[in-house]
């Protein structure tokens, strides 16, 4: 049981990561909102990378996390 | 972090504050190191599917790629240096030692005996190739494993300091340096009777490394799922670990912009 929760978890790490991205992406999108063209330019190129990378690692870091538990599980025990 | 002086007077807030290119330059150093990174772990993954995928032995004559022998593992019974029973086993002697302002661990000894084994397989009792303990893998360092080396999953280790002193005769270790420094003594065992998988090919009626593929000989006491569990975790440590160093700058720098951002719209909604 407690081996199959650690399986199970395999893939938080990668689900923080896109948490954190998404998290980044509604307050960027809300100040954005607010600001209507008047921001920094480079302010809002710096948070929309962030997003865009932190997503792209969480993503990443989720498909292998996910991956792994499932070769795993289909391991006959 | 946040520019000095932020959005105050006299400062352009459209310019971008120069500690962002250092940011800039780490998050393409992370984005760089990353990409090869997990092409090396994809591959390892794979491995792994191949190693979990590896058919069950239908007979004492094995598969030609490799196949998965199940059974009981039996041997001579013997006493590790901790004294207790076990068919098979491992003890390594472990220093750790200042080096910087950190610490590093090596590994000084190791002992063990992993010869006589077999496996009390359906199909009759077959003798496993006994590998050198110095040559089999117990960390469950996948780096190490992929490497065409044995891993020998016996059960979870015991770890103890001071050293044993079957240990230290067996060893021949210096008994004043084991004053000096921290040394423990870690126990891999598998006891008598333990159920066990091994992935080899049978030759002779031996279970032995195959000549190629990813069985080489892994022995897992209780099912060759512990083992890719193990391997798999290992896997996602480095990804996880490597991940998050090379995300450091890319999170320092967005959650600086973002506060930029917000600080901006702030003052925006106070002018209108």
């Amino acid at each position: 049981m407690i081996d199959l929760l650690r399986v199970l978890a395999y893939p938080l790490p990668g689900l923080a990561l896109l948490a954190l991205a998404m998290a980044g992406r509604r307050v960027t999108r809300d100040a954005l909102d607010m600001l209507a063209g008047t921001e920094p330019v480079w302010a809002r190129r710096w948070a929309r990378l962030a997003v865009v990378l932190l997503g792209a690692a969480g993503l990443a870091l989720l498909g292998l996390g996910g991956a792994l538990a499932w070769i795993v599980l289909r391991t006959p025990a | 972090m946040i520019p000095a002086g932020g959005m105050s007077a006299g400062r352009d807030p459209h310019k971008m504050p120069g500690q962002y290119w250092a940011y800039g330059f780490y998050v393409l150093v992370g984005v760089v190191v990353l990409v090869p990174v997990f092409a090396i772990l994809v591959v390892q993954a794979e491995w792994l599917v191949a190693l979990g995928g590896l058919p069950a032995a239908q007979g004492p004559r094995g598969d030609r790629g490799g196949a998965l022998f199940r059974g009981q593992l039996r041997g001579e019974p013997l006493r590790t240096p901790l004294g207790q029973p076990a068919v098979a086993w491992v003890g390594i002697v472990e220093v750790t030692v200042g080096h910087g302002r950190g610490t590093i661990t090596q590994e000084k000894c190791r002992l063990g005996s992993l010869g006589g084994l077999s496996l009390a397989t359906p199909f009759g009792a077959m003798p496993i190739a006994d590998p050198a303990p110095a040559a089999v893998e117990v960390s469950g360092d996948i780096w190490r494993t992929r490497s065409r080396r044995p891993y020998e999953w016996l059960g979870p280790s015991a770890t103890v300091a001071p050293i044993p002193e079957r240990a230290i005769e067996d060893c021949r270790l210096d008994r004043q340096a084991l004053a000096k420094d921290r040394w423990a003594y870690v126990e891999h065992r598998a006891p008598p009777g333990s159920l066990a998988a091994v992935a080899g090919c049978a030759a002779g009626g031996v279970i032995a490394r195959c000549p190629s593929g990813v069985a080489v000989g892994h022995l897992s006491v209780g099912g060759m799922r512990t083992l890719v569990r193990h391997l798999a975790a290992s896997t996602l440590s480095v990804a996880a670990l490597l991940t998050l160093l090379m995300s450091f700058f890319t999170i320092v720098g967005g959650a600086s912009a973002v506060l930029v951002l917000r600080r901006a719209a702030r003052r925006a909604r106070g002018l209108s």
